[in-house]
C-alpha cells in the first residue's frame, strides 16, 4: 500500500513537473503581453523598462526557474489582466468546472451502464445495433451543436430551462446533458464489450448452471467485472473532458476554468495558465490515483498481486 | 484445405461480417467522391455568389435549383464544398493518424522491448502527454505556429500518439513472454529481426482497432480546432470549418451546419463499422 | 465491438496490496465520503448572490467579462458602458441633437486658447455620501495623468497640463496646446471618490466601483453577472428599471437564443444575418443606428512590414477599384453600413460628402495594375480578424473573391484572437494588408482617428506623409471651427486620392431587443440601460 502511494506521489510530481515544463515553454514562444499590458501610446522605452520590471527579458530557464520557486510555495504570481493572484484566480472558478464535469460523468453512467447491460444481453441484434449506431452517433456530434440543439428546444421552444448562465439546479441540466452525452458512447461500448467477454467466461455458465438468475448473473457478477476497464477509462477520459468542458463553458456561458484558461492563453496572461494548468492536472492525477484505488477495491486478483 | 472450400469460408465469414462489408463499400465511395471532387461536384466551392448568399436546400421554399444543399454566408454551393470538404477532412484525418502511428509505434516498441530504463522514460512521458489537455496543448501550438493545413496535421499528430505507445507496449510485454520468441531468440535471431518478423505482425489487430477509431477521433477534433478558430483556413472548405461557421446559423438557416454535420456522422460511422470489421476479420476466433 | 485491452493490462501491476480496502467499514466510509463530496459540489457555489425580480431587472449581454471594476484602468467599450451607469462624467452627448451637453458640469467657457473654466453642480454626492467638489475633479485627472498610475487611458488626455481648483465648484483646465477635442474626450472619463480612492487603495477600487451615477453597485460574481440598483439619490432622472444586470455570454449564438427564451433583454452587436431571426421569432425585435465606428483595409505602404506592391499608389487605387465595396453592403450586411470614401464617418465633425468614394470599375483596376508593372497581379497576405466589425469573415471572403478576379490573389489568414493582431499591428508587422477599424473613442470628431491611424511615429500608422503630418497638426491645434472644416476637407481628398487605404464603410449598430423593453440604438454605442422603459408604459 505505501509503495503504491509513494509510486503515485513521485508520479504525480514528474507529470506536473513535464506539464509545467512544456507550458511555460509554449507560452513563451508565443511571445510575451507587454504591449497589451501597456497603454497604446507607450513608447519603447516605457516597454523595455516594462519588460525589465516583469524579468521578461531575463533567458527563459532563468524565468523558468523563479517561476517554479515561487509556485512549490503555492505562488504562481499575479494574474497580468486582473492584478490578483493567479491561483486564487483560478481556484475561484474550479467548483463550477468541477461541478459540471462530476454531473457530466454521473448522466453519462446513468445513459450509458443499462444501454451497454441491454445491448449486451443480445449482441448483433437490431436493438445492438441501434445503439451502436447511437454510440457512433455521440461520438461523431460536435458539443457545440448539440448544446445549440438543446437550448434551441428547451429553452427557445419550450421555455423549461434556462438558455444559459449558473446559479440554480435548471441552470446546470442543460450543460451537464450536454457534456454528458459527450461521454456515453465510448462508456456503453466498453460495458458492452467488457459484458460480452465475461459473460462467455465458464464461472459465468457456472452461475447459471447452478440456477443464479438471470438478473443476479447480469448485475451481480457479470457487471462487477465489466466495470473495471469502464472505471479505468472514465479516469483517462477525465483529462480529455475538459475539451468537451471547454466548449460547452463557452455555450453555456457556464462561469469555469476551461474558458477562463483559453481566454488568459489569447492574452498571453502567463501566470494564469499555468496556475490552471497545474490544477487541472492535479486534478486528473487525483482522479485517477481514486480510479485506480476504486479497481483495487472491486478486483480483489489486482490487490492481491500485491 | 482445398481451393473451393478456402473460398465458401471467406464468403461465409465476409457474410458474418456483412454489416462491415457494406460499410467499406459505402466508404469506398466515399473516398472516391473526395479524390475525384473536381468531376463529381457540381459547382466550384470557391465561387461565391452574394446576390445568392443563404439560400435554403433546393426543396425548400427559395431554394435555387443550382444550389441543391442550399448556398452559405457568401452565396458558396454547400454540396461542392461538403465534397471537397471530404478530401481536406479525410486527408486530414489520414495523414495525421499516420504521423501519430509513425511517432507512437516505434515508441511502444521500444518501451516494451527494451530495459526497464527506457520503459520508465518513455511511460513516464506518455503519462504526462495523457494527463495535458488535449485543448490546450492544441492552442498553445497553434498560437505559435499560426493556423493552417500543415500545423493542424502536427498538433493532431503529436497530441495522439500516446495511444499507439500505450497498445504497442501493453502487446509487445505480453508477446515477449511468448514462447516462440523465447525459442527465436535462443536460435540467435537478432533483435531487430525479431521484431520486425515475430513481433510486428501480431501488432496488426490492435494497430489497425485504434487506427479507425482515430481516423474518426481526427474528424472531429479538427471541427472542435475550427470552432475555436485555430482551424483550416478560409475559403478552403472542410467539414469541421463549415461545422464551425454554420453554428451561428442554427437558429434559422440550419442547412449550414447539418449537411457537414452529417457527412462527419456518416463518414465517422463506416470507418468505424469498417474497423470493427476488419478487427473481427483478423480475430482467429472467428474463422472457426 | 472493440476493447481496449491494454488498459487492463498495463493496470495489473506489481502494487502494494490494498488489503485495507477489504474491510466492509472503510468501503462503506469511503463510499460515505465520496457521497459528502459530492453533494459539496452540487451546491451552486459563488456567494448567496441576490437575485431581483425579472420584471424589475433588465439585462444586457457582454461577450467577455472586465478585468476591473475601476473606471481608469481599462480601455474597453464594456467598461466604459458599465461605469457610464455607476459613474458620471462632466459632460455627456445628447443622443437626439448628437452634441455635448452639461451633465456635472452645467457650464464652461474658453478663457483663452489653452484655458478652460467649468462651473459644477453643488448637489452631487457619491453613493457613499461623499460630495463631488472641485477637488475630486483636479484628483481624478491628477489620477489619470500621473505616469505611476499607469492608467491605459493617460493618452487620451494628455493634452491636459493642470486642473486648477478655482473654488468648491469652479475648476480650470490649462492645456498644452489648444485643445478641440477637449470636450469629445471629456464625455468618456468618470469621476471617481477622492476619498475612496486614497483610503481605500487601488486593490478596493477595482472591486468597489463608487460613484455618483443613476445605478449603484450590488456585486460583481466574476465570470457571470455585474448587478446594479438604481440609486433613489441620484441628482438627475431616475432609471425606469430598478434593477439593472449584466451578463457574461461568451458565445454570441447563445445571447440571440437567450433574448429569445426571455433570459436576456438586450444584444449588442447583433450579427446582420441574426435580423431575419429576431423577425422571425416574434419575441424580439431589431434596433439600429449608424456609429462611429469605421471599418478599413490598412495597406502598408510605408513597407514597415515588408517591402510590397502596395507602396506604390496606382496599386493602391487598383485594389479600391477591384472590390465591389457597394455590393458586400448590399446583401452580405443587408443595407446595415455606409460607405465611406476614406476612414472619415459621416458621424465626425470634419466630414467632407463631396469627397467620392471610389466606383467598382475592375477593368480600371487591371489597367492601373498593368501601368504599375504586374499585368499579372501577384500574391499578397490579409491578415484577417473581427476587429469589432459585423459580418467581418465573410466580408473579407468576398473582398478575396473580387481581387482574386483582377488577379490580385489574396492569402487569407483568419485568426480569430483580436488581441494578437493588435499587437502585431502596433510592432509594424501587420502588414501588408490587415483588417483594422476605428472606434474614435466616441470623439466625434475626425481628429479622433486622423491622429493615432495617420501621424507619423503612431504605431498604428501604415500610411503617412508630411503633408498630411502638416494639415493634421494644424487641424488639432486651432480652435476655429471653420478652419478646421477646411483643413479636414483637404486631409479627405488627400485620403481618398492617394487611396491610403482599402477604403470600407460606416459601421451600423444593430442591437436585439426583447419585446418586453422599449429602447432605441445610441449613435454613440454606448448602451444606457438608464434610457430604457418597460415596453407598453
Amino acid at each position: 500500500m505505501k509503495r503504491f502511494l509513494v509510486h503515485q506521489c513521485v508520479q504525480l510530481i514528474v507529470v506536473c513537473l513535464g506539464i509545467s515544463i512544456i507550458t511555460f515553454l509554449l507560452l513563451h514562444l508565443k511571445g510575451d503581453p507587454v504591449t497589451l499590458l501597456l497603454p497604446l501610446d507607450a513608447g519603447k522605452e516605457e516597454m523595455a523598462s516594462f519588460r525589465r520590471l516583469m524579468g521578461f527579458d531575463q533567458p527563459l530557464y532563468v524565468q523558468y526557474v523563479r517561476f517554479l520557486l515561487g509556485a512549490i510555495r503555492g505562488n504562481f504570481g499575479m494574474s497580468l489582466y486582473m492584478k490578483k493572484s493567479a491561483f486564487a484566480l483560478v481556484l475561484e472558478r474550479m467548483p463550477a468546472t468541477l461541478l459540471l464535469t462530476f454531473a457530466g460523468l454521473f448522466l453519462s453512467l446513468v445513459l450509458a451502464i443499462p444501454l451497454g447491460i441491454i445491448s449486451a444481453m443480445r449482441p448483433y441484434s437490431l436493438l445492438d445495433n441501434l445503439c451502436t449506431t447511437l454510440a457512433v452517433g455521440g461520438q461523431a456530434m460536435p458539443i457545440f451543436w448539440l448544446g445549440i440543439m438543446l437550448i434551441l428546444l428547451f429553452s427557445v421552444r419550450l421555455h423549461w430551462l434556462p438558455a444559459s448562465g449558473f446559479g440554480t439546479w435548471s441552470h446546470l441540466v442543460l450543460p451537464a446533458m450536454t457534456l454528458g452525452f459527450f461521454l456515453v458512447p465510448l462508456t456503453m461500448r466498453l460495458v458492452r464489450s467488457g459484458m460480452l467477454e465475461v459473460l462467455s467466461q465458464d464461472y459465468v455458465r457456472t452461475a447459471r448452471a447452478k440456477g443464479v438468475s438471470e438478473r443476479d448473473v447480469l448485475l451481480k457478477h457479470a457487471f462487477r467485472n465489466a466495470a473495471i476497464p469502464v472505471i479505468t477509462i472514465l479516469g483517462l477520459q477525465f483529462g480529455q473532458l475538459l475539451g468537451g468542458a471547454i466548449v460547452t463553458e463557452t455555450v453555456y456561458a457556464w462561469p469555469g476554468v476551461a474558458t477562463f484558461t483559453v481566454t488568459a492563453i489569447r492574452n498571453s496572461d502567463f501566470p494564469v495558465v499555468q496556475a490552471a494548468v497545474f490544477l487541472l492536472a492535479l486534478c486528473i492525477v487525483v482522479v485517477n490515483l481514486v480510479v485506480d484505488l476504486l479497481v483495487g477495491m472491486i478486483d480483489p486478483r489486482i490487490r492481491l498481486e500485491g | 484445405m482445398s481451393k473451393p472450400l478456402a473460398l465458401r469460408k471467406t464468403l461465409r465469414l465476409l457474410w458474418r461480417l456483412k454489416l462491415a462489408v457494406v460499410a467499406g463499400i459505402l466508404l469506398l465511395g466515399i473516398v472516391c467522391t473526395a479524390i475525384l471532387a473536381a468531376v463529381v461536384a457540381p459547382c466550384d466551392p470557391l465561387a461565391t455568389d452574394i446576390a445568392a448568399r443563404l439560400r435554403p436546400p433546393r426543396w425548400l421554399e427559395g431554394g435555387r435549383p443550382e444550389y441543391l444543399l442550399g448556398t452559405d454566408q457568401v452565396g458558396r454551393d454547400i454540396l461542392s464544398r461538403i465534397i471537397f470538404g471530404g478530401q481536406v477532412s479525410l486527408l486530414v484525418g489520414t495523414l495525421a493518424v499516420l504521423l501519430s502511428a509513425v511517432i507512437g509505434i516505434p515508441l511502444g516498441l521500444a518501451a516494451g522491448y527494451s530495459g526497464r530504463m527506457a520503459d520508465t522514460v518513455i511511460s513516464t512521458f506518455v503519462n504526462i502527454m495523457l494527463t495535458f489537455p488535449f485543448v490546450l496543448l492544441a492552442l498553445a501550438v497553434i498560437a505559435v505556429l499560426g493556423p493552417s493545413f500543415t500545423n493542424m496535421i502536427i498538433v493532431l499528430g503529436i497530441t495522439n500518439w500516446p495511444l499507439y505507445t500505450r497498445v504497442v507496449r501493453a502487446e509487445v510485454l505480453r508477446l515477449k513472454e511468448r514462447e516462440f520468441i523465447m525459442a527465436a531468440r535462443a536460435l540467435g535471431m537478432g533483435h531487430l529481426r525479431l521484431i520486425a518478423r515475430q513481433i510486428f505482425p501480431n501488432l496488426a489487430s490492435a494497430v489497425v482497432v485504434i487506427s479507425s477509431v482515430l481516423v474518426a477521433r481526427m474528424i472531429i477534433l479538427e471541427s472542435f480546432l475550427s470552432f475555436l478558430g485555430l482551424g483550416i483556413q478560409p475559403p478552403t472548405p472542410s467539414w469541421g470549418g463549415m461545422l464551425g461557421e454554420g453554428k451561428d446559423y442554427m437558429l434559422l438557416r440550419w442547412w449550414l451546419a447539418t449537411f457537414p454535420g452529417l457527412a462527419i456522422f456518416l463518414t465517422t460511422l463506416l470507418i468505424n463499422l469498417v474497423g470493427d470489421g476488419l478487427r473481427d476479420w483478423l480475430d482467429p476466433a472467428m474463422h472457426v | 465491438m472493440g476493447t481496449f485491452p491494454e488498459k487492463t493490462t498495463t493496470r495489473r501491476r506489481q502494487r502494494g496490496t490494498a488489503r485495507w480496502a477489504n474491510d466492509a467499514l472503510v468501503r462503506r466510509h469511503l463510499c460515505a465520503g465520496v457521497l459528502i463530496l459530492a453533494c459539496i459540489l452540487m451546491a451552486p457555489s459563488g456567494t448567496a448572490a441576490v437575485d431581483p425580480p425579472r420584471q424589475e431587472t433588465i439585462i444586457l449581454a457582454f461577450d467577455a467579462d472586465l478585468p476591473t471594476m475601476d473606471p481608469h484602468m481599462h480601455i474597453l467599450r464594456t467598461g466604459v458602458i458599465t461605469f457610464y451607469h455607476i459613474f458620471d462624467n462632466l459632460v455627456v452627448r445628447d443622443l437626439k441633437t448628437m452634441q455635448i451637453i452639461p451633465h456635472l458640469a452645467t457650464s464652461w467657457k474658453t478663457v483663452d486658447d489653452v484655458t478652460w473654466e467649468f462651473t459644477l453642480r453643488n448637489d452631487v454626492t457619491f453613493h457613499n455620501g461623499d460630495k463631488f467638489t472641485a477637488h475630486t475633479v483636479k484628483f481624478n485627472y491628477d489620477r489619470c495623468l500621473n505616469p505611476e498610475q499607469k492608467c491605459p487611458q493617460r493618452g487620451n488626455h494628455a493634452k491636459i497640463k493642470e486642473v486648477q481648483v478655482v473654488d468648491d465648484y469652479t475648476v480650470r483646465f490649462i492645456t498644452h496646446d489648444p485643445y478641440p477635442i477637449m470636450l469629445e474626450r471629456m464625455q468618456n472619463f468618470q469621476m471617481v471618490s477622492e476619498k475612496v480612492a486614497k483610503e481605500k487603495g487601488d486593490a478596493f477600487m477595482a472591486e468597489n466601483p463608487i460613484g455618483t451615477g443613476p445605478y449603484k453597485f450590488v456585486h460583481w460574481l466574476k465570470g457571470r453577472e455585474i448587478l446594479l440598483e438604481r440609486n433613489e439619490n441620484y441628482w438627475g432622472s431616475k432609471p425606469a428599471f430598478k434593477y439593472a444586470k449584466i451578463r457574461i455570454i461568451p458565445d454570441k449564438a447563445t445571447q440571440v437564443a437567450d433574448l429569445l427564451a426571455g433570459g436576456v433583454d438586450l444584444v449588442r452587436a447583433l450579427p446582420p444575418d441574426q435580423i431575419e431571426v429576431l423577425k422571425a421569432s416574434g419575441a424580439a425585435y431589431v434596433t439600429t443606428a449608424p456609429v462611429l465606428r469605421t471599418a478599413f483595409l490598412q495597406l502598408d505602404s510605408q513597407g514597415r512590414t515588408e517591402k510590397n506592391p502596395f507602396m506604390d499608389k496606382r496599386v493602391r487605387q487598383a485594389v479600391n477599384y477591384g472590390v465591389n465595396t457597394d455590393k458586400i453592403i448590399e446583401f452580405v450586411l443587408n443595407g446595415q453600413a455606409k460607405r465611406t470614401a476614406n476612414v472619415i464617418n459621416p458621424l465626425a465633425f470634419g466630414y467632407d460628402p463631396n469627397v467620392k468614394p471610389y466606383p467598382y470599375d475592375p477593368e480600371k483596376a487591371k489597367q492601373l495594375l498593368a501601368d504599375a508593372g504586374y499585368p499579372n497581379g501577384f500574391e499578397v497576405r490579409f491578415l484577417s480578424t473581427g476587429a469589432d466589425v459585423p459580418a467581418q469573415k465573410q466580408a473579407a471572403e468576398v473582398i478575396q473573391a473580387d481581387l482574386a478576379k483582377i488577379g490580385v490573389r489574396v492569402k487569407l489568414n483568419h485568426i480569430e484572437d483580436t488581441n494578437s493582431v493588435v499587437t502585431q499591428a502596433k510592432e509594424g508587422k501587420a502588414g501588408p494588408m490587415f483588417q483594422w477599424s476605428w472606434g474614435y473613442y466616441s470623439v466625434f470628431d475626425a481628429d479622433g482617428i486622423l491622429y493615432d491611424i495617420f501621424h507619423s511615429g503612431n504605431p498604428w500608422a501604415y500610411y503617412s506623409s508630411e503633408e498630411l503630418d502638416k494639415l493634421i497638426d494644424e487641424g488639432r491645434s486651432t480652435l476655429d471651427q471653420e478652419r478646421r472644416k477646411q483643413i479636414y476637407s483637404k486631409v479627405q481628398q488627400i485620403l481618398t486620392e492617394e487611396a491610403a487605404h482599402l477604403f470600407m464603410w460606416g459601421i451600423y449598430g444593430i442591437w436585439g431587443v426583447n419585446k418586453r423593453v422599449e429602447w432605441s440604438a445610441p449613435s454613440d454605442e454606448i448602451d444606457r440601460l438608464f434610457l430604457a422603459k418597460p415596453a407598453g408604459k
